[in-house]
């Protein structure tokens, strides 16, 4: 009986401010969240391909750029090295090395599409100085790929538009400025 | 100074009250099947949104991602950490940074970092195995998180240790900035 007694006592949990403060909390949190969109640049490493010409006919092959970021500007030259080193000074030579605005990437985009008219390979090989931080090298690519290019929104097996511009982007540390 | 006619609302408002005075209670029903309905729709949409990137890039702390124009999203891959303090590999610190952000001396062998070299052949192997399984071919793709200020000498010393342990892709994280 006493058992009986005190199962009828038994209450239920009043769930409903709970309830109010999860409400209120879920999208609180969700508003608060930081939500970084991480991204990705696909690099390669250089390669060496060793293997001769597929047919007897002459491979003809696009001209490929050559950029390096060194402490004072960029370097730009040519993978046959038959053009002189076009040179783009930096844009605030006052700010730190550690701020990737002291360089001046609009100088580098022109430079870029002028080079993508002129019927250059969209391979970018690119090398720098030890010390340059990866920031710079980022913001480098970023200008050399064009700031109209959204590859993100190519599909599979989909070629890039013409406002990317090199692309595709090989690291040659040691290969120097021309 | 009141009218006639607020005279009656007020009095009306009194007959009201009398009369509820006399009323038992309602007694509010919550209705938890909408509210759960509603939070198990939250919780699922986060939990797709975090389970729908292939790979989940958590910086070290104090490493700061550099921002970038790049709108690709990250693919399947390994990650490693690199920040101006430490390589970290699978959750482990793997190498040490001195004061000037370059990589601990006694660790270097040329480019190569050894003690990053063994861990990601060891990964290579593993990985190259289970792709066999799968009937598949390993991609070997390494993604560099790397920090806004990683020094080019350092990225390029994790690039030559991991070509060395056969990866053959790389990607670098970025943060997407908008616009």
């Amino acid at each position: 009986m006493a058992m009986r007694r005190n199962r009828d006592e038994e209450t239920e949990a009043n769930l409903l401010p709970v309830m109010n403060i999860m409400l209120l909390l879920i999208p609180a949190l969700l508003l608060a969240m930081e939500v970084a969109r991480m991204g990705a640049i696909d690099v390669s490493p250089p390669r060496f391909d060793n293997s001769g010409p597929a047919s007897d006919e002459p491979h003809v092959r696009a001209q490929q750029l050559r950029v390096f970021v060194a402490e004072d500007g960029f370097v730009l030259t040519t993978t046959d090295a038959a053009d002189e080193p076009k040179r783009i000074a930096l844009d605030d030579d006052r700010k730190d090395l550690l701020d990737p605005s002291r360089y001046d990437y609009a100088a580098l985009e022109d430079a870029a599409i002028q080079m993508r008219a002129a019927d250059y390979d969209p391979i970018v090989h690119v090398d720098a100085e030890g010390s340059i931080p990866m920031s710079t090298l980022v913001a480098t690519l970023d200008a050399l790929r064009g700031s109209r290019c959204h590859l993100g929104r190519l599909g599979p097996g989909e070629e890039p538009p013409p406002e990317c511009l090199f692309w595709s982007v090989i690291v040659e540390p040691g290969s120097g400025h021309g | 100074m009141t009218t006639e006619a607020e005279q009656a609302f007020i009095a009306r408002k009194a007959a009201k009250r009398e009369g509820r005075r006399g009323m038992q209670e309602e007694k509010a029903i919550l209705g938890m099947t909408s509210l759960m309905d509603a939070i198990t729709i939250i919780v699922t949409y986060l939990l797709k949104n975090y389970g729908s990137d292939p790979v989940v890039i958590a910086p070290t702390q104090g490493q700061k991602v550099p921002l970038s124009k790049a709108d690709t999203p990250i693919q399947d891959g390994v990650p490693i950490y690199v920040s101006e303090r430490a390589i970290t590999f699978a959750e482990k610190r793997v190498v040490q940074m001195d004061e000037t952000g370059q990589i601990d001396p006694a660790a270097l062998q040329g480019h190569l970092i050894g003690p990053l070299y063994d861990l990601l052949a060891e990964e290579a192997d593993k990985a190259k195995q289970m792709s066999e399984g799968k009937g598949e071919e390993w991609e070997g793709r390494i993604i560099l998180v790397g920090d806004q200020n990683l020094k080019f000498s350092v990225l390029v010393d994790v690039m030559y240790t991991a070509g060395r342990a056969e990866f053959r892709e790389y990607a670098f994280c970025v943060v997407q900035q908008n616009g």
